[in-house]
């Protein structure tokens, strides 16, 4: 009776363990997709062009974790992954910051310009 | 001999700086490396939310490389040193990561307050010049009335001067008219005198 009840009992266990052990790759892999698809967006917007390094470094990233899956080491894949994650969201940041720069830059521009402007007509005086 | 020397030394100053690069790499020196930066990112980030949420993140991460780093005591070898070591090496790189995402942060929050404040003062300067624009065609207006003034003045006074001509001329016809008047008075008096005795009716003899 015993080896009854233990038998499904292992078998379970290893169904189990089987589909454990194949969620985490499953995982990782819809990581790796879904990091890869964020960076190959980015790189065809504004992103790409501003923060150029920053794609390249998440790129390297992503590659890294690729090998480091390939190597069992899942460990380091998330790890990788997570870098990846990071340095997408930086690229997103570096570029936010470039445009806001811009804005400021011309913002600054058309004010000093209504500034001369100003000037002239207290230069003119009355006339 | 020379080049024993020369080949000595270079040898030397080569094992000092990878002693230093050795330095530089122990989980310890990290760890110190990112707290300064959280130290100095915080600075910079001052009053900024997102540049504070991701120094938040930041100091997770580095709480996560002190644990790691505390794992290892002196009877932690092998794999599971390297393991560890190694997990300080990446929180302390995803501190880093973090401090990067803060400064980019609050330079952008700086840059929209910058283009925020340059918009407020356009506008402002813009209604200035908007006054002084519509002061510069009142005045302009004016200046037209006023040369319109001017034209009518001088076109008054010539008229008052021909208005004065004429009345002399007036007054001088009016005294040759009294003085013609005169005349015609004596002139039919004096032809009204010679003519009366002939009115004179002369007596008849039967």
């Amino acid at each position: 009776m015993r080896r009854i009840v233990a038998v499904p009992f292992v078998l379970l266990t290893l169904m189990v363990a089987t589909a454990y052990g194949a969620e985490a790759p499953k995982e990782i892999q819809g990581r790796f997709d879904q990091l890869s698809e964020r960076a190959s967006k980015l790189a065809s917007t504004k992103v790409g062009e501003y923060a150029k390094d920053d794609i390249a470094a998440a790129r390297t990233s992503i590659s890294a974790a690729k090998l480091a899956q390939a190597a069992k080491n899942e460990k380091l894949a998330l790890q990788k992954l997570e870098i990846a994650e990071v340095q997408l969201t930086i690229a997103e940041a570096r570029t936010a910051e470039k445009e806001a720069a811009e804005q400021a830059t011309l913002k600054r521009a058309q004010l000093k310009q209504q500034e001369s402007r100003l000037d002239s007509f207290f230069q003119e005086g009355g006339k | 001999m020379k080049r024993i020397l020369y080949a000595l030394s270079a040898l030397l100053l080569f094992s000092v700086s990878v002693i230093q690069a050795a330095e530089n790499d122990t989980p310890e020196a990290r760890i110190n490396a990112a707290k300064v930066s959280i130290e100095k990112a915080t600075v910079n980030a001052s009053n900024i939310k997102s540049a504070i949420d991701d120094l938040q993140q930041a100091n997770i991460y580095l709480k996560k490389a002190e644990d790691a780093l505390a794992s290892i005591g002196f009877m932690t070898f092998g794999d599971k040193k390297r393991a560890l070591e190694k997990d300080v090496a990446h929180n302390a790189q995803m501190v880093g990561l973090y401090v990067s995402l803060s400064g980019l942060h609050a330079s952008k929050a700086r840059s929209d307050h910058d283009a925020e404040q340059y918009d407020k003062l356009t506008l402002i300067t813009k209604k200035r010049i908007g006054i002084i624009e519509s002061c510069r065609s009142e005045l302009s207006k004016v200046k037209g009335d006023v040369a319109k003034l001017g034209s009518a003045a001088s076109e008054l006074s010539v008229l008052k001067s021909e208005n004065s001509k004429l009345s002399e001329q007036v007054s001088k016809q009016n005294k040759e008219i009294i003085e013609l008047k005169d005349k015609l008075e004596q002139a039919r008096k004096a032809v009204v005198a010679p003519s009366s005795p002939a009115v004179v009716p002369v007596p008849v003899v039967k």
